[in-house]
């Protein structure tokens, strides 16, 4: 009965599949309810007929019992019906949400540039569970009484078929009037909710500025704001009363009249002596059960108006661009030498961050990369990381250019370390195996430990258990920075690349934390960029980049000690700061 | 509560009780139409007067649709609903307005359920109760007839209908359980959800996306079972109250099928109580909500009670009769007078001042001051010092625990109602703005002829120029769209429109740059007005006739500058920045001085 959100809904099928045996049970018991409910008033005819002409009490007795067996069994059978179909609905929209879910943690970060958070969580849960209920409830609804529809019309029909001819143009006539209604006191009942938004937001902001208004002599012009407002809330809310009343009262109306209609056909015929007075009885009970199914659509109209917008919304959030093809090469075992070869990228056309830089690392070695704020490090070890794709030249790690890597293998054996630590509201284990259960207590006590965080873990109470994260224990910025860590030596990456992993510490955090940062980089082929100096003082390599461009590449000790190079300069400026 | 939804009804009271007396009607018209249906099947049985029956039927559904599509849901209804909230309103704004009690009494958060929520449960009730009695109405007259015609039968409908309705109120508590679990099982899903989205760049890095998929699907999974539970109980309470008519007219059937040779059980009753049955199954619905609507209004008129002080009905009258919304046009209720004349000001004098942010412990004990006419009085003290607290006891903002004020020598009993424009502006620390143009937050509803002027002396011309729509640019909720240093001078513009006679200031000046500043002082301080300041710069203390120094709520010293810098040694701390005076400004030398006075 509504072309366009029917449509819209059509996408949803495809969750459908692997519920075979859900949904023919649906198609048995939907037809098996309605035929309940329309033998009901034929049994009352046989009631009625039995009693006038004086039919035995026995028969009669056994189709009342008919009559509750039917009634009970429509109980049963609707119940059974709408929990089946609210499993089906929360089944199939969670597989939706799974869909929606691994979609958007595959999206690159230009994607997140372009929906805020709230959107996407709007969109993953609220869209879909509105879903879920138009689903469970009323697709399900709409067919089944449309169904009812059809079904009393053929009970009629077989009842008595001037009855039917009478019903028939009279139901479609109903059908045909309520599609023609849909949606119009829509605008009007927007319209109301917006005055009434309006009003709660006057009456928030003067009530916060009560004593200004007040000691200021506003109180009387506030009293009349006040009073212009709710008029125009209460014009609106009739408008709104008005149009939306139009539904109901044709919905009525027509019952109405079909209940008259239905009256007065049967006492034409009974008069003729072609109608006995159980059919009309049993007209009558159809005649009721007919405004049933138009009441039931009228309420649900506006939460398929809606979940059809919302399916429109899901697919535009489906469709978006996939993302740039990536390799399936991995990378070889062991510490992973890197590579950069006259490498350039810009983040928009005509503002190069990087131009033209080249450098080797051997395995094992450690690179330390040094500039002034904008100059582009972060960049180099965004690159190496496989966020962004050079717009020339080629970065490779092990001997692989990294576009031909598969992402994930490469971030399984490459850890990036910054200064933003994200800690989940989840229990400490979680939050270091990001919800992988089967990594062992010890691990994971390693490698806590080699984070530092060993005493602290022997301070909580619960252990791995403790809850972290908003709302639960709190922790300092060093402790969530030394937790990074011990995410990145549960995985025992082969190259490690910091992103000034210290920038937001103080200098007694910084203190904690080197140490830990000296064991995780031993060992490893490591790129530091960094702006104070102790952790170049171990590196073995420095490459200073100023506007993208390389500047000067070496050995540090040489660099360090040639009193004309940028890095001593650097050394000597980051020293005198101290 | 029956006097207090008594009070809140007085003004729509005519419409009320119409609203009653035609839902009385149409359900009247329900029982008919059940008679007339027994009658009509016995008619047609003896074979006669079916179709006067038939036109009986038809002229009372014609009527009952008229009357409840064309007069009850789209004017009565809404009159009785917003008439109600708009008096409410009317009456709890007028007194946040009147006087700081409310302030004092609730926070802000419930202050604003109260005005919101609390008055639409209380208009959603007024407007609902005359269907629901006339529900109840219903069940007893239905009850009755159908008794007189059988009352064996109808004894046991009744057993079947409190039985049904037992089911499902214990399918109820257990609904409201699953929907609680289902409620957390949801918040748990957004919330990993919003991690998800928020550290999505982390996941990717730590390759951890599959597990972070996993551990949402899980949560889900949990919600879904739980949501699930909760829809099987709401589907058993539906669907039993949905099948009570045909359940009821088979227990019918069984009970006279016995019986039918009798002729005492005839087709017309059985269609009377089939009728009745599907009419008494739709009311249990709105009759059960009764208990429920009850206990909610109950708590929200009590809590609109508490707002306005314990006196609901004197609130009401007090503001006014103000729009029955249908009367467009009407004239608007008459506010409360305006101040009338009182000489204008030479001397305000306060003594022995004692008082307390409530719920705090800060305050100020025993302050005396004296504020004569064009004369610069400033407050200063370290933060805690108790100087804000001074200046809105003398405004009456905050409740006295004791001392009196004098204006011209005459006591004033309530400076709350006192000390208003023109006599008195104020400017607080923090002050609110409201959405809508700056004209209009300065204007306040003057007239424009004054806006120029308020927006020279507060140094905003400038600022608005630079603004695309100038003076009618809008502001955003709480002024937010503009900088802190323009929420305070157009606040003091606003001030400042009112022309009035006494300008306290509580430390306007902490978010404005040093030109600004001077500029301000130097048109406030032109020393034809009468001015009482908080303020720590030193500037502003040089310039002042009268400097109190107050520490720990009681006066340390008064008089001039000179004077109190010699008796004061925390004046001494301020003006050399050893005492941190607050932590919005430094003071220091840097204030600039307004001109020489």
């Amino acid at each position: 009965m509504a072309g366009s959100p029917l449509r819209q809904l059509s996408v949803l099928v495809r969750y459908l599949r692997g519920e075979r045996t859900a949904m023919t049970l649906l198609a048995v018991l939907v037809p098996a309810g309605i035929t309940l409910q329309l033998v009901a008033p034929y049994l009352l005819r046989a009631f009625v007929d039995g009693t006038l002409s004086g039919g035995s009490g026995g028969a009669l007795t056994g189709l009342a019992a008919w009559s509750l067996a039917a009634a009970l069994g429509v109980l049963v059978v609707t119940t059974a019906t709408e929990a089946l179909s609210s499993q089906l609905a929360w089944r199939s929209t969670d597989r939706l949400r799974a869909d929606l879910v691994a979609h958007c943690l595959s999206r690159p970060p230009e994607f997140y540039r372009g929906h805020p958070p709230g959107e996407l969580v709007e969109r993953m849960d609220g869209d879909v569970t509105r879903l879920a209920a138009v689903m469970s409830a009323l697709l399900l609804e709409l067919l089944a009484q449309a169904l009812l529809i059809a079904g009393i019309l053929a009970a009629l029909f077989r009842l008595e078929w001037r009855l039917a001819l009478v019903f028939a143009p009279f139901a479609a006539g109903t059908l045909v009037l309520l599609r023609a209604l849909v949606g119009h006191a829509m605008p009007y009942v927007t319209a109301r909710q917006r005055a009434a938004a309006d009003l709660q937001g006057f009456l928030e902001e003067r009530l916060a500025a009560a004593e200004d208004l007040r000691v200021n002599g506003a109180a009387r012009y506030t009293l009349r704001e006040l009073g212009r407002r709710q008029d125009d809330l209460y014009r609106r809310a009739r408008q709104a009363a008005r149009a939306s009343a139009r539904w109901p009262a044709t919905v009525q109306s027509l019952s109405a009249a079909g209940v008259v209609l239905a009256l007065a056909v049967s006492a034409w015929l009974h008069a003729r002596g072609q109608l006995s007075t159980g059919t009309a009885f049993a007209a009558l009970s159809y005649a009721m059960l007919l405004r049933r199914p138009l009441l039931a659509v009228t309420t649900r109209f506006r939460d398929l108006e809606d979940a059809a917008a919302g399916v429109h919304r899901l697919k535009d959030l489906l469709d978006h661009p996939a993302a740039p093809r990536t390799g399936d090469r991995t990378l070889p075992p062991g510490r992973p030498g890197v590579r950069f070869d006259r490498v350039s990228f810009c983040y928009d056309p005509g503002e190069p961050v990087l131009r033209d830089v080249s450098f080797t690392l051997r395995p094992g070695e450690r690179l330390g990369v040094v500039g002034r704020t904008g100059c582009g490090k972060s960049t180099v070890v965004r690159l190496l990381f496989g966020l962004h794709r050079p717009g020339s030249g080629t970065v490779s790690a092990g001997g692989v250019d990294v576009a031909e890597l598969d992402p994930r293998a490469l971030r399984g054996r490459v850890a990036l370390v910054t200064q933003e630590v994200h800690v989940f509201h989840a229990a400490l284990r979680d939050n270091l195996t990001f919800f992988d259960s089967a990594v062992p207590d010890d691990r994971l006590r390693a490698a806590l430990g080699e984070a530092g965080l060993g005493p602290w873990l022997r301070s909580l109470p619960d252990g791995l258990d403790t809850l972290l994260g908003a709302g639960a224990r709190g922790m300092s910025a060093g402790e969530e920075q030394q937790l990074a860590l011990a995410r990145v030596f549960l995985r025992d990456p082969g190259l490690v690349l910091l992103d000034e992993p210290t920038a937001r510490l103080d200098p007694y955090s910084e203190r904690l934390l080197v140490p830990a940062l000296e064991r995780l980089l031993a060992g490893r082929t490591a790129v530091v960029v960094e702006h104070r100096p102790h952790l170049l003082r171990t590196a073995d390599r420095i490459l200073v980049l100023e506007d993208g461009k390389v500047v000067e590449e070496g050995e540090r000790t040489v660099l360090a000690a040639d009193p004309a190079s940028h890095f001593r300069e650097l050394l000597r400026t980051a020293g005198a700061a101290r | 509560m029956p006097g207090r939804l008594g009070a809140v009804l007085r003004g729509s009271a005519r419409a009320y009780w119409t609203l009653t007396g035609l839902w009385v009607l149409l359900r009247l018209g329900t029982l008919a139409v059940g008679l007339l249906f027994q009658r009509l099947f016995d008619a047609l049985g003896a074979d006669g007067g079916a179709w006067l029956v038939i036109a009986l039927v038809a002229g009372i559904e014609a009527g009952r649709l008229v009357v409840q599509f064309g007069v009850i849901v789209n004017r009565l209804e809404p009159r009785v609903q917003y008439g109600t909230t708009a008096r409410l309103r009317q009456a709890l704004l007028g007194s946040a307005l009147r006087g700081p009690e409310v302030t004092a009494r609730t926070t802000p958060g419930e202050s604003l359920r109260t005005v919101g929520e609390d008055v639409d449960e209380t208009g959603f009730f007024v407007a609902w109760a005359p269907t629901n009695l006339a529900h109840w109405l219903f069940v007893g007259a239905s009850v009755t007839v159908m008794a007189r015609v059988d009352a064996v039968v109808t004894g046991a409908l009744l057993a079947l209908l409190v039985l049904l309705t037992l089911v499902t109120a214990l399918t109820h508590s257990r609904f409201l359980r699953y929907r609680r679990a289902t409620r957390a099982a949801s918040g748990e899903v957004a919330g990993a959800l919003r991690e998800m989205v928020g550290a999505v760049g982390a996941v990717q890095a730590a390759a951890a996306e599959g597990r972070v998929a996993a551990h949402v699907g899980r949560l889900n999974g949990v919600r879904a079972r739980a949501a699930v539970r909760e829809e099987l109980y709401a589907v058993v309470q539906r669907t039993v109250i949905g099948n009570a008519a045909p359940i009821g007219v088979a227990l019918v059937l069984l009970l006279v099928a016995g019986r039918a040779d009798e002729g005492a059980f005839g087709v017309g009753d059985l269609a009377l109580f089939a009728f009745y049955l599907q009419v008494l199954t739709e009311a249990l619905g709105s009759i059960g909500m009764l208990s429920v609507r009850l206990q909610r209004v109950s708590v929200a008129l009590g809590r609109i009670t508490g707002f306005l002080g314990g006196r609901l009905r004197w609130s009401l009258e007090r503001s006014g009769r103000p729009p029955a919304p249908e009367a467009d046009g009407s004239p608007r209720p008459a506010p409360p007078p305006a101040p009338a004349r009182v000489p204008p000001l030479r001397e305000l004098t306060v003594r022995g001042l004692t008082a307390r942010h409530p719920g705090s412990p800060h305050g100020i004990a025993d302050v005396d001051l004296v504020v004569e006419r064009h004369t610069v009085t400033v407050v200063t003290g370290r933060v805690g010092a108790g100087k804000s607290t001074l200046v809105r006891a003398v405004l009456g903002l905050l409740p006295r625990d004791g001392g009196t004020l004098l204006w011209n020598g005459e006591p004033v009993a309530d400076p709350a109602s006192f000390l208003v424009a023109p006599r008195c502006g104020y400017t607080p620390q923090v002050p609110r703005l409201f959405s809508g143009t700056v004209r209009e937050n300065v204007l306040l509803g003057r007239d424009d002829a004054a806006f120029e002027e308020a927006v020279r002396l507060a140094v905003m011309e400038p600022d608005l120029a630079a603004m695309r729509d100038g003076a009618d640019t809008v502001v955003g909720p709480r002024g937010l769209r503009l900088s802190g240093g323009q929420i305070q001078r157009a606040a003091l513009a606003r001030m400042l429109a009112g022309a009035p006679e006494l300008l306290v200031l509580d430390d306007v000046s902490s978010a404005l740059d040093p030109g600004t500043e001077r500029l301000l002082w130097e048109r406030l301080l032109s020393g034809t007005r009468t001015v009482l300041a908080v303020s720590h710069r030193p500037a502003v203390l040089r310039a002042a006739d009268r400097v109190v120094v107050l520490v720990d709520g009681r006066v340390e010293a008064s008089g001039t500058f000179d004077e109190v810098r010699a008796a004061s040694a925390e004046l001494d701390r301020i003006l050399t920045g050893t005492a941190r005076a607050d932590g919005t400004g430094t003071p220091g030398p840097t204030a600039p001085g307004p001109p020489g006075r």
